[in-house]
């Protein structure tokens, strides 16, 4: 009981451990804040040489690698965004305690690594000037890359609204907890008052949209197999396999990202008790699972290729076994696969050993081996087209590797700034809400008019969704059915927002102050 | 209907490249430097491909000359998110670059190796290829976009926009006779007056060293300068027409067919 009175305090220590990083601004994050910055300085001169030089800059060629190591790291990129719905939407839905504090830190990597991703492709495309606005406008229904930018739109969205709806009552805490910047918060928190039946709603939304989401995570690995996958004219892409097994991939590279993240910021904002040595070995187990899996998926396919195969596909199986890529595989397979594999076994079977330093090592060697992985995926199938074409051997330039190596900084620079506004733990929920709010404040719908936006919204987006696909041979198909999307996605807010023009004093969260909602609820 | 289509007889072509370099220069085709092409970074719309044959002591080489293929189930149109890869009505597979976003998927897609990225500028790079550029050709391409063979429509193009105006090569003018008026030229008319070019020059009437120029600009670039002339052009749909009749040759093949991409580039080889 005294716990709960105290948690309810937002002086408390206990809570100010909790939003450390949101109100604690110290030199280091100054001297951070400038790293980033002269590193996106730098890449931005980088980049701007290479629109206006070419890509005659990279180690891509015609006639060699088409596609190169941003192709890698976008697709590295996209995997890791898997990880923020898969751990927080099945914290949700499966009620995983343990993991709860996760589930956002979680959040925040996908938003950084997709939004990294995009830029990715704006540094791999030639046009980068054009990229988003005509594959948005112009969008042809037969090629992967149109489902992609609907997928990741969808992904993005999506998860942004599940982000924030699930975070919206920390919002609202926050203006109390941080006084300084309490209008933010207010404005921020869309004028939740925390009633009683406006948690629910709250709750209930996320939890459906959490269902909703999980199969769209899905989705995006699986188009960006496709993206391989559908590809005849290239030896080891035309693979029915691929779709799953990117997906496998996401997860793989998902989690070992996570334990990494997790781990930084454990250390640097002093999160031990929240984030508990018992958590990483259960992310460890987890991962020596999948990666136990990834490797039985890569198995077959090297298997099935260099057996009976075609013969470039066989040609191209074995230019990694004992070919050109060797010397780079068999140390990614060993190193990055089988050995933390086995650690990670040995700490899931094992009782006494809970080593966050173990977990968070085979977390860096799985991450790099899957980065590597997606190299091997992308570039080997260049060096044998089905002509006999002669083709070189692709030597990414430096040039391609600082632009690669930035982009991280550009994710660093996003995940700052979210940890930096946003509270990445969850806070007490006997914390109170809107303390020293006027209760006047933020958005609101009369009943009549969000019952009749939520009629009409989905009629507009499926409609529109509809018409997409029934004229997806005029011009702006993809665009007509993305903005369907979209609006549908909207729906969650509608529902949340609070109805009724807010009252100067409501009864509801005057009482909050003093009884703890947990209670009240 | 209309479906250009192409044959080549590897039988005839010797590997003299001429092709290739009438491409570049009808095509403004922009070159890359020695070290550039050493890591890989070509252009060409049309390239000789080599297949190596045999062991030491017997080793053979078959050289095919390699333009798009203008297939008919064309990968890299599916593949293409913005449209900029369409096929164009009469079969011809056509790039535009100005919506092209340079995502190289096409490139990726075609297993031919026919398309080819604008690596660098070739504006701003050979300042000197504004001044000595084809203008009845196609226009330089803007950098980071793909850029690939399109069957010199331009030329197709200009037969028929000639015809029409009434002026454009003597002989077709005689052998269509008063089916040419004010009227403009229909697609089985344009397609006839190629076939009537093509027939000219196939049948050793115009030694390609004449240069007779009311003929060898109307056709594609690489058919009109090949020395043994083993490139032969035409409507593939009209049954009578030269490309047709070799299209029907017992020597005939298409590149990688077992990918199902039905290409409209037909190989002779007598194998």
């Amino acid at each position: 009981m005294s716990t709960q009175t105290q948690a309810g305090n937002p002086n408390d220590p206990a809570v100010r451990a909790l939003v450390r990083p949101v109100v604690k601004t110290g030199p280091a994050f100054w001297g951070w804040l400038a790293l980033l910055v002269v590193i996106l300085a730098w890449f931005v001169v980088s980049w701007a040489r290479q629109l206006t030089v070419g890509h005659v800059l990279s180690g891509q060629g015609t006639r060699g690698a088409v596609w190169g190591i941003t192709v890698a790291n976008i697709v590295h990129l996209i995997g890791i965004s898997h990880v923020g719905i898969a751990i927080s939407a099945v914290v949700r839905i499966m009620r995983l305690e343990r993991y709860r504090q996760l589930a956002r830190l979680a959040e925040f990597v996908t938003l950084a690594s997709l939004a990294t991703a995009v830029l990715n492709i704006g540094l791999d495309v030639g046009r980068p000037d054009r990229f988003i606005v005509n594959v948005f406008w112009y969008g042809r229904w037969h090629s992967p890359f149109v489902w992609s930018m609907t997928v990741i739109t969808t992904y993005f969205v999506g998860s942004t609204v599940y982000l924030y709806l699930a975070m919206r009552r920390d919002i609202a805490c926050m203006a109390t907890v941080f006084p300084k910047r309490a209008g933010f918060y207010r404005a921020l928190s869309l004028g939740y008052r925390d009633t009683p039946s406006e948690r629910e709603r709250n709750e209930r939304t996320v939890w459906w949209l959490a269902v909703i989401i999980l199969p769209i995570m899905v989705s995006v690995h699986s188009v960006y197999g496709l993206i391989f996958g559908m590809q005849a004219a290239r030896p080891g892409w035309f693979n029915p396999l691929q779709a799953p097994y990117f997906v496998l991939g996401a997860i793989v590279s998902g989690f070992s990202a996570m334990i990494i993240v997790a781990a930084v910021v454990r250390r640097l904002f002093g999160w031990q008790e929240q984030l508990p040595p018992r958590m990483f070995k259960g992310l460890g187990i987890f991962l020596g699972f999948v990666t136990l899996l990834y490797m039985y998926f890569f198995f077959t396919e090297q298997l099935t290729a260099s057996y009976a195969a075609p013969a470039r596909e066989g040609e191209v199986a074995n230019e990694l076994l004992t070919g050109q890529f060797a010397g780079l595989f068999w140390p990614v397979a060993v190193i990055g696969l089988v050995i933390p594999f086995w650690a990670l076994f040995v700490q899931g079977v094992n009782k006494n050993v809970i080593s966050i330093r173990l977990t968070v090592t085979c977390a860096v060697l799985i991450n790099v081996a899957m980065w590597m992985k997606r190299f091997f995926i992308v570039v080997p199938s260049f060096m044998h087209p089905h002509l006999p074409i002669r083709v070189v051997h692709y030597q990414p330039t430096a040039h391609e590797w600082g632009l690669v190596l930035a982009s991280y900084a550009f994710a660093a620079l996003i995940y700052t700034a979210l940890i930096k506004t946003i509270p990445s733990l969850e806070l007490p929920e006997s914390l109170p809400v809107g303390a020293t709010a006027r209760a006047t404040d933020g958005l609101w719908l009369a009943s009549s008019t969000r019952r009749l936006l939520l009629a009409l919204t989905p009629l507009v987006g499926i409609g529109l969704i509809a018409l997409g696909i029934a004229y997806r041979q005029l011009v702006p198909a993809s665009a007509v059915w993305v903005t369907g999307i979209v609006l549908l996605l909207t729906i969650p807010l509608q529902i949340c927002l609070p109805t009724g023009r807010p009252t100067a004093k409501p009864a509801e969260v005057a009482e909050g102050v003093t009884a703890p909602a947990r209670e009240t609820a | 209907m209309l479906r250009w289509a192409m044959a080549i007889d590897l039988d005839r072509c010797t590997g003299c490249q001429a092709c290739t370099f009438a491409c570049i220069s009808e095509n403004n085709i922009p070159y890359a430097r020695p070290d550039e092409t050493a890591r890989g970074v070509t252009m060409a719309w049309n390239e000789m491909v080599v297949y190596e044959e045999g062991q030491y002591p017997n080793p053979s080489e078959k050289i095919v000359p390699r333009p798009c293929m203008h297939c008919n189930e064309a990968p890299c149109v599916k593949v293409c998110p913005v449209g900029a890869t369409y096929k164009r009505e009469d079969g011809i597979t056509m790039q535009d670059t100005g919506r092209c976003i340079g995502c190289r998927s096409c490139e990726v897609s075609c297993p031919y190796g026919a398309r080819t990225f604008n690596w660098f500028d070739s504006k701003t790079r050979f300042a000197a290829m504004e001044r000595t550029q084809n203008p009845l050709g196609q226009p330089l391409r803007p950098i980071g976009t793909v850029e690939k063979c399109v069957f010199c429509h331009q030329r197709l193009d200009r037969l028929r926009a000639d015809l029409s105006a009434g002026k454009g090569p003597r002989i077709v003018r005689q052998a269509l006779g008063k089916r040419i008026n004010g009227a403009g030229v229909t697609e089985a008319l344009w397609s006839e007056a190629v076939d009537v070019l093509m027939r000219y020059y196939a049948e050793g009437k115009m030694s390609p060293n004449e240069l007779d120029p009311t003929v060898t600009s109307y056709l594609p670039a690489c058919v009109t300068v090949c020395p043994p002339q083993a490139r032969l052009f035409g409507n593939v749909a009209d049954p009578d027409s030269l490309v047709a009749r070799s299209a029907r040759d017992p020597r005939a093949f298409t590149l990688l067919e077992e990918l199902g991409t039905h290409p409209n580039v037909v190989y002779l080889h007598k194998g």
